[in-house]
């Protein structure tokens, strides 16, 4: 019997691409953004009300993930800005490789951000990374407030969460104080907004604190 | 979900190490999954006996051993295992503390059988 060492992690060769992804960003000034959430907690809806405040300010461009249709690009097809539709054939999230195909269709020359829409999942998105800056974690107040406790590794590895669907609050059970506080338990460093992509509410300073992050990089890179 | 996923990397690295002689003699692959993984260790199991199936190397096992979650406090320095629901120092009750074991999905060796010689 003999034994043969490897001690390599398995996923090397995603997170290897998913450095080319953000040496990319980096040497171009992108703000990349991986947004995650459970299927349906309004990832597009958020874009299309962002995409809508953020014209004219920031030069923005979507790379949306979906397992089977082109449905969410569609939504999004009357803005005039890139959106590259990739459909992952079955698979539950997008790798790194998949979002390098997709930057060959950006112009890095007219992009300071770039949103990439994850497949609706809270599992499997947090193991691959795609080199963003950072993951952004939508949980709807109709899923309730123990999310964080039950997906503990999506929130811990997301920097900015985002309770969606605040209209619907009188109607559900959830305690937003709750939804908090199990939030902070498992990442204290979250920066938490509230939005219904409904009326509108909340949109605002979710797009305002983003423009700060994306101007932050974008000059970090002019004086660089 | 993703854990078929995992086992077919997990195969197809084995496989870049290993010859072909040696792929039919490979009889265990080890590999060590963090807690705080996101892999579910049965699923796992299961996703692995189902893609290495009908391959070269379809003798081969596969060894999971599973890693605690442990976290390193910045106020304290004490290291201690926590469960994944409140990432709070036991010790001193800080919540500055920084993951140092369990988010790990790594292969760690193959053992092969010595090859029947004459
Ligand atoms: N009441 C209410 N409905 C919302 C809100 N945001 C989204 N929705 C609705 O929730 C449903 C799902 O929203 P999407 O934006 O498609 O969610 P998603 O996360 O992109 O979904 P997948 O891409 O399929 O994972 C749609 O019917 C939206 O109209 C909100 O703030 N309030
Ligand atoms: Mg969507
Ligand atoms: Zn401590």
């Amino acid at each position: 019997m003999s034994i043969k060492t490897i001690e390599r992690k398995v996923l090397q060769k995603n997170d290897e691409v998913a450095n080319q992804n953000r040496s990319f960003f980096d040497k171009q000034g992108i703000f990349a953004l991986n947004l995650v959430s459970s299927p349906g907690s309004g990832k597009t809806s958020l874009l299309e009300w962002t995409l809508k405040e953020l014209e004219g300010r920031v030069k923005t461009a979507v790379v949306i993930g979906d397992v089977q249709t082109s449905l969410d690009a569609e939504r999004l097809s009357s803005f005039d800005l890139p959106i590259i539709q990739l459909v992952t054939n079955g698979s539950c999230h997008l790798e790194a490789a998949l979002v390098k195909d997709a930057l060959a269709d950006i112009n890095p020359e007219e992009t300071e951000l770039l949103f990439i829409e994850n497949v609706g999942n809270l599992v499997c998105p947090s193991s691959f990374d795609l080199g963003e800056e950072m993951k952004v974690v939508i949980s709807s107040t109709v899923e309730g407030d123990d999310k964080p406790l039950k997906y503990p590794a999506m929130f811990r590895n997301s920097k900015v969460l985002i309770i969606n669907k605040t209209d619907l609050l009188p109607y559900t059970n959830c305690d937003l104080d709750q939804l908090r506080t199990n939030a902070l338990k498992i990442n204290p460093d979250l920066t938490i907004f509230e939005t219904s992509c409904v009326s509108g509410e909340g949109v605002d300073d979710w797009c305002n604190w983003l423009e700060k992050q994306v101007m932050e990089k974008t000059w970090k890179n002019v004086s660089a | 979900m993703h854990e078929l996923s995992i086992a077919k990397n997990i195969i197809r690295i084995a496989g870049e190490h290993l010859s072909p002689d040696e792929q039919a003699l490979l009889t265990k692959i080890r590999v060590r999954i963090g807690k705080f993984s996101t892999i579910v260790p049965d699923l796992l199991q299961s996703g692995f006996e189902a893609a290495v199936d009908g391959t070269a190397m379809e003798n081969a096992k596969l060894e999971i051993t599973v890693i605690p979650l442990r976290v390193q406090c910045n106020s304290c320095g004490e290291v201690s295992e926590i469960e994944p629901v409140d990432f709070t120092c036991p010790v001193c009750c800080s919540n500055d503390v920084d993951v140092v074991e369990g988010n790990e999905i790594m292969i760690e060796n193959l053992e092969i059988t010595e090859p029947i010689n004459h």
